[in-house]
């Protein structure tokens, strides 16, 4: 049974326009695995690692199932809460919003159940900031926004979870830095023999981590496959469209870069049919009045009438 | 000729606090380069290099400690407000965040034609709006969005009512500023061609500003890099990503992710980066720079022309006249 089952799991937000950020998402993460979900802004990919811990904000209510190591995460009374931080750790964007400014950063690793100064030195090692002993006296608004992500790591580390959400680890931080965080992550759950649920929006991030990757589109999971597969011929024409419009160092130069055209839907805003049709070069008539079931094929699946074939990717 | 834009030895402080124990940052630090009509060069480095700072030094918006910026032939930085005011049409600016930029109180096409009431004051409204309405189709904004405020606006179409709003005055030079920085991934790709075909067709110059390296490689012929306010190396896109002089041009081209799966990163080799104020007597790149020698700590490298039309500021860069190889996988 894999670590994480998502089934069904739907999220609404009450207000004067009732929104749905997901939609009927389903999505599992073994153990020991790296999976990546990308999708643009207002996609629903927040929503979803919200969801799952519990921490909607007051007017979402999510449905639907959420499975951690065979307990039901969704329900009344905040399951979910059993399982914040011990079982389940975070990462987010932000790092300086998930320190508290005015502690020290020992002190708020060493937070974490029966922990001493010297686990935080040692989690501060690992997480490869140089001179940790130095850093544990320090405030985080002493640090630069890599360290402090690397502290925001070492702090979701310290109780040891089984699986990390990591929420744009890497969008706040300068390019090299980037790439050394992500460096970081990938050694870091081989290591601990950790799973982690990836969210981001740059499919550069995903290459070089996942295992498998979901494409999220108007909070629907329109495509998920095993990541090799995925990188060298996505099915869903949206999917293909992200893919092709990374800019790449090798293109000639001057050549106009592939886009999608169109904007993404509004949150909340309900096609009849497929909900990437007012965009896509694919698009026919049955796009536009039948949604799209996710049809699965073995390891993969994917929510399109006409998927590309190998020679159209 | 001279050059559109010719910036001999700029620099750009700020006070990090006042009184006796004053401190500065030197945030640009006495940067030289032209830029020619017509041209669009492509500025690239990381948040705190200066580069903003420089683009803004370029329009007068922050005040220069040192250096002289030149247009079209003539000293600009020391003009009176009212002179450069007349010059300032020629130059203009386009920011990362689109939302930002517009009065929320006003309507796309107003702020579009908005420009046109300090530099063309002899429009009526009428002829203001008709400018705005033939501005707005040329970068592709549809016309019922036109009286939309920002807010029922995505970020990629306002970002187009930006640059309509920058190009309304006809300028010679826009400043673009992470242009595409702030937008989806899907969308960003659209406003870079729309910014290259813009260039094309009017035949204007830009200083592209961007973080991201793949962007400003595709799209400008020439390239800057910056490090902690310093320009670290000049080049033909052509020659500088296949074979870049400067170690922090080679780290930031290895930054670039490839989509290829799990492309094995290499590990931190190099010292993370951390913020440092100003560089000093050395190299700025000395503390994170894999090739360092003891001369690299004391001894600041100039910009020295290496073959190939490139301006190199490294002690080392005649021993890998190839270019650098990318750090090993």
């Amino acid at each position: 049974m894999a670590l994480l089952e998502i089934n069904r799991l739907t999220v609404d937000f009450d207000g004067p326009r009732g929104i749905r950020a997901v939609d009927h998402v389903e999505l599992s993460v073994e153990r020991q695995s790296c999976v990546a979900i990308v999708g643009e802004s207002g996609s629903g990919k927040s929503q979803l690692l919200l969801a799952c811990t519990g921490l909607l904000a007051a007017n979402g209510r999510a449905s639907g199932s959420v499975c951690f190591d065979g307990m039901e995460l969704l329900g009344a009374g905040d399951p979910a809460a059993q399982i914040r931080g011990s079982g389940i750790g975070f990462v987010f964007q932000d790092a300086s919003g998930s320190l508290t400014p005015h502690r020290r950063i020992g002190d708020q690793l060493a937070e974490a159940g029966g922990a001493t100064m010297a686990d935080a030195e040692r989690m501060l090692e690992r997480v490869r900031l140089p001179d940790a002993r130095r850093h544990l006296a320090e405030y985080p608004h002493e640090l630069s926004g890599g360290m402090r992500q690397r502290v925001a790591i070492a702090a979701a580390l310290m109780p040891q979870p089984q699986l990390l959400f990591a929420d744009e680890p890497t969008t706040a931080l300068d390019v090299t830095v980037q790439a050394e965080i992500i460096a970081l992550l990938a050694d870091l759950c081989r290591e601990l023999g950790m799973a982690m649920l990836l969210v981001t929006h740059d499919l550069g991030v995903v290459s070089s981590l996942a295992e498998r990757i979901a494409v999220m589109y108007a909070g629907r999971i329109v495509e998920s496959d095993e990541a090799a597969r995925f990188l060298a011929g996505p099915g869903h024409p949206y999917s293909a469209g992200l893919l092709a419009a990374v800019p790449r160092l090798d293109d000639p130069p001057g050549s106009e870069l592939r886009t999608i055209a169109g904007t993404p839907p509004r949150p909340g805003m309900i096609l009849p049919g497929c909900r990437f049709e007012p965009r896509c070069a694919h698009a026919q008539a049955r796009c536009r009045g039948e949604d799209p079931p996710f049809v699965r094929h073995g390891a993969a699946g994917v929510a399109c009438h006409f998927p590309l074939k190998q020679g159209e990717r | 000729m001279s050059a559109l834009l010719d910036l001999r030895n700029v620099t750009v402080t700020y006070a990090l606090n006042h009184g006796p124990r004053r401190r500065e940052l030197t945030a640009v630090d006495d940067v030289s380069f032209t830029l020619e009509s017509g041209e669009m060069l492509g500025l690239v480095g990381e948040s705190g290099c200066g580069k903003s700072t420089l683009g803004r030094a370029i329009l007068r918006l922050v005040p220069l400690a040192a250096g002289e910026v030149h247009w079209q032939g003539r000293r600009i930085d020391q003009l009176g407000r009212k002179e450069f005011r007349d010059l300032r049409r020629g130059l203009q600016l386009v920011f990362q965040d689109p939302h930002a930029c517009l009065d929320p109180r006003m309507t796309i096409i107003e702020s579009v034609a908005e420009p046109l009431r300090s530099f063309e004051p002899g429009l009526s409204r009428s002829q203001r709006a008709a400018r705005a309405t033939a501005l707005l189709d040329e970068v592709g904004l549809a016309s019922e969005l036109s009286d939309r405020y920002p807010h029922q606006a995505s970020g990629g179409q306002l970002q187009r009512a930006v640059i309509a709003r920058a190009l309304i005055v006809d300028p010679r030079l826009v400043v673009c500023d992470e242009p595409v920085s702030a937008l989806d991934v899907s969308v960003q790709g659209q406003i870079v061609n729309l910014l290259a075909r813009i260039r094309r067709e009017r035949g204007l110059a830009s200083l592209f500003i961007s973080h991201n390296l793949a962007v400003v490689a595709g799209l400008c012929e020439r390239v800057m890099v910056m490090y902690l306010g310093r320009i670290v190396e000049i080049a033909p896109r052509a020659v500088l990503v296949p074979a870049p002089l400067h170690p922090y041009t080679r780290m930031l081209l290895d930054a670039v992710p490839r989509i290829a799966p799990i492309a094995r990163r290499r590990s931190a080799a190099v010292p993370p980066a951390e913020v440092q104020g100003s560089a000093g007597a050395g190299c700025a790149f000395a503390a994170r720079c894999p090739h360092v020698i003891a001369h690299c700590h004391t001894q600041r490298p100039p910009l020295q022309p290496m073959r190939g039309r490139r301006l190199v500021a490294c002690h080392r860069a005649a021993e890998w006249p190839a270019g650098l190889p990318p750090a090993a996988g």
